[in-house]
């Protein structure tokens, strides 16, 4: 706290001097007219409107009354949007990472990242069988039995079209998932090699457009009506 | 604005009257931008004025006091402003200009004597004095605060704000052409 000494003479002098510039009725018209008149020009009230008072109006209503003024609620939507697409985003990564899905160094970084986190995420070799790092030679498998011909590994189905069918019987050259994996031959395919080191002979889609034909709707899907 | 006529202005503008916070803001925004405008120049004043008041605003509803007491509690938060500024411009590099503050010349001061003094005018003469003196000076007179008021927004002893006060005023009046022995 500031000690007040006792106001002295000029003191008590300056004091009336600034009171007299402040009061309309005697500024200017003691002994010192002129600084009275620079004192009281200064100080001279003024209740009109003010610069910058649209602004504080805006921020006395986001304040006291809780509604956020235009920029405030442009600022707020941003926010929300960049929110909601930072968490698609990470969501859309988790999900990926979790089914495999990313590219192998990506894939790898997830499982190292989320596995911290205590997250299960398969890593980019997970898939691949007892040969994750080789370049596949799908010619050296010629004559081999295939892993699926092995009566203690079941060969799940490729395409839901053929739910009974083995899968051993009709190896599917598309993307069944399996065959991804660099050039090693599929465990589906390998009575079938294909000749372009694990990329299929045939598209897809032919396959696809088979299974369509057997269906015994003739490949129309009929929806239910509501 | 008379202090009964303040308090309940206040009051509603506390409970959520615009109107009422306009008054408020017309009667005390003058002296926060004049004083700034001493501090801090034309440029900056306005600026930091309203800075000035969205900090005010967080703790409006709560205040307490008359008009003087939130005089003093706007300035109070206007030179913390100005002081960031401060602190924030010495960070940045400096912008170097071959042009002085304007100080009025003598001539000037005879022209706009016979002319009549305008606030802005007033204040660029203030602003001319050393700046701890345009300060006190105008806390004093802008602010209408007392000295022991001024002494503690400034952080200085009672004392020497009644030094810097004499000072100031002497020195103003000598600039006007008055007598200065009878100060």
């Amino acid at each position: 706290m500031t000690q007040v000494p006792e106001p002295t003479d000029r003191d008590a002098q300056l004091d009336r001097l600034i009171e007299s510039a402040l009061s309309p009725q005697t500024s200017g018209s003691g002994e010192l007219s002129r600084l009275e008149a620079l004192l009281a020009a200064a100080a001279a009230p003024d209740s009109g409107p003010q610069p910058g008072e649209l602004e504080a109006l805006a921020a006395y209503r986001e304040v006291l009354t809780g509604v956020p003024s235009l920029a405030a609620r442009r600022r707020r939507q941003l926010a929300v949007v960049a929110l909601a697409s930072t968490v698609v985003a990470l969501s859309g990564g988790v999900a990926a990472a979790a089914t495999g899905s990313l590219p192998g160094a990506a894939q790898s970084t997830a499982k190292t990242m989320l596995g911290a986190l205590g997250v299960h995420v398969p890593g980019p070799n997970e898939h691949a069988g007892t040969h994750p790092d080789q370049r596949g030679k799908s010619g050296e498998q010629h004559g081999k039995p295939a892993p699926s011909d092995l009566p203690s590994q079941a060969v799940q189905p490729t395409h839901p079209a053929h739910p009974t069918t083995p899968a051993s019987s009709h190896p599917t050259p598309g993307n069944s998932g399996v065959s991804r994996h660099h050039g090693n031959p599929t465990p589906t395919a390998t009575t079938h090699p294909t000749p372009q080191h694990g990329k299929p002979a045939a598209p897809p889609i032919v396959a696809h457009q088979r299974s369509l034909r057997a269906h015994p709707l003739g490949g129309r899907v009929m929806h239910p009506q509501r | 604005m008379p202090v009964d006529a303040f308090a309940e202005t206040l009051a509603a503008a506390q409970a959520g009257d615009e109107q009422a916070f306009s008054h408020v803001f017309r009667a005390l925004n003058p002296a926060v931008v004049r004083y700034l405008t001493v501090l801090a120049g034309h440029v900056l004043a306005e600026a930091l004025a309203a800075e000035t008041w969205v900090a005010a605003l967080r703790t409006f509803r709560n205040f307490e006091g008359d008009e003087r007491a939130m005089r003093a509690w706007l300035l109070t938060i206007a030179r913390a402003r100005w002081v960031d500024a401060v602190r924030a411009q010495t960070r940045r590099p400096e912008l170097l200009t071959d042009t002085t503050p304007d100080a009025p010349a003598p001539d000037d001061v005879q022209a706009q004597v016979e002319i009549g003094f305008t606030t802005d005018w007033a204040l660029s003469v203030i602003s001319a004095l050393p700046p701890e003196q345009a300060e006190v000076v105008t806390l004093r007179v802008v602010g209408q605060l007392d000295v022991p008021e001024v002494a503690e927004l400034t952080g200085k002893t009672a004392n020497h704000v009644r030094v810097l006060t004499h000072r100031g005023l002497k020195r103003l009046a000598k600039l006007l052409g008055e007598k200065v022995e009878s100060l």
